[in-house]
C-alpha cells in the first residue's frame, strides 16, 4: 500500500505495521490531506497490534498536515484504540520535536519517539 | 486607513545595509497555480540565509518551516488575488528576520488586528495552541484561528510583529499587510 506524489511518499509496510513518509507534506487544503488521513485510517484498521508511524524520512509538513495527524489521533482517541500507535520522528528536525510531542497531549497513550 | 499602523516590535528591514539580504516579489496568481511554490521558495530563501549561520545544523530545515507557512498565510489572505506577494529576508549577526507582505481588503483588517494583537502575546500563544489543535481535530473543517501563525510563535521563540499600511498603488480600500518574524538562530537547531 503506498501514495505517491511528485513531492512525498507514503508507503505501508504490512510485515513491519510501519507506515513511512518521506519527502516534503505541503499541501494547501485539509481536504487535500484526507487521502493520506484514511490511508492512515485504513493502515490502523488492518490486522495487528501496532500500527507505527515513521516520519523520519519527512523533511518538511507544513500546519495543515500537522492538523491532519492530530485529527487521525483524536478520532482514535474518541473512538476507542483497537492498538498501540507508535510516532517515530527524527531528533534534530526541530518541528517534528515540537508537533509530536504536542500529540502526547492530544492522547495521553501515544507513543512517541525520536532517533 | 490613512496612517500605517504597527503591531508589535515591528522594524523597518529597508534601511540596514550592514543585512545580508535577499528580496522576492513574485505574482499571487503564480503560487495559486502551482502550491508546491510555497515549499520550493521556502527551501531556497531558508538555504540562502543558513549559509551564513554559524550554527548551521538544521536551522534551514526550521527556517524553511516558518516561511512556508507565512508564504502559505500570505497566499491565502492576498486580497485581491492578481497582487504581489513581497518576501523580505534579513540576517544580521545571529538575527534572522522574515517579512512577507502582501494586500488585504479594508474589511480584512478588523479580524486581522484582533488576531494579531493575540499574537503577539507568547503567553496567549502558549496556551491557545494546543487548544486550536484540538478544535480542528474535532471539526471537520479547520477552525480560521491563525494555525499557521500559532504554529510558527508556539514552537519556536520567535518575535512577530505586524504593519497595516495604505497602498497607494492599489487603488481605494486596498491595504498592504506585513509580517515579521525575528528570531535568533540558536532558537532554529
Amino acid at each position: 500500500m503506498r501514495i505517491e506524489d511528485q513531492y512525498f511518499q507514503i508507503v505501508y509496510d504490512k510485515d513491519k505495521m510501519t507506515m513511512s513518509f518521506s519527502g516534503s507534506l505541503r499541501m494547501n487544503e485539509l481536504q487535500e490531506f484526507e487521502r493520506v488521513r484514511k490511508f492512515m485510517q485504513e493502515a490502523y484498521e488492518l490486522e495487528g497490534n501496532e500500527l507505527i508511524l515513521d516520519f523520519t524520512g519527512l523533511e518538511f509538513m507544513n500546519s495543515a498536515g500537522i492538523s491532519t495527524l492530530c485529527k487521525f489521533i483524536f478520532d482514535i482517541k474518541e473512538k476507542g484504540a483497537s492498538k498501540a500507535l507508535t510516532i517515530m520522528g527524527k531528533n534534530d528536525i526541530l518541528w517534528q520535536k515540537k508537533s509530536f510531542e504536542n500529540l502526547r497531549k492530544i492522547w495521553g497513550e501515544l507513543a512517541v519517539s525520536f532517533v | 486607513m490613512k496612517e500605517a499602523m504597527t503591531i508589535g516590535d515591528y522594524r523597518d528591514v529597508s534601511s540596514d545595509p550592514k543585512a545580508i539580504r535577499l528580496s522576492v516579489r513574485l505574482p499571487i496568481g503564480e503560487i495559486m497555480d502551482h502550491w508546491s511554490r510555497c515549499g520550493l521558495l521556502a527551501n531556497f530563501g531558508a538555504s540562502y540565509l543558513a549559509v551564513g549561520c554559524q550554527t548551521q545544523k538544521n536551522i534551514a530545515n526550521s527556517l524553511s518551516f516558518i516561511l512556508n507557512e507565512l508564504l502559505e498565510n500570505a497566499a491565502k489572505y492576498s486580497n485581491p488575488k492578481d497582487g504581489e506577494i513581497e518576501i523580505a529576508l534579513l540576517e544580521r549577526d545571529s538575527t534572522i528576520t522574515i517579512d512577507i507582505r502582501n494586500a488585504i481588503r479594508d474589511d480584512q483588517i478588523p479580524k486581522l488586528k484582533e488576531l494579531a494583537l493575540k499574537m503577539i502575546d507568547q503567553d496567549y500563544v502558549n496556551a491557545k495552541y494546543i487548544e486550536v489543535m484540538m478544535a480542528n481535530a474535532s471539526s471537520r473543517s479547520q477552525v480560521k484561528s491563525g494555525i499557521g501563525l500559532l504554529t510558527i510563535v508556539s514552537y519556536f521563540k520567535s518575535i512577530l510583529s505586524f504593519r497595516i499600511a495604505a497602498d497607494g498603488s492599489g487603488g481605494s480600500g486596498v491595504n498592504l499587510i506585513s509580517v515579521q518574524v525575528r528570531i535568533d538562530a540558536e532558537e532554529l537547531s
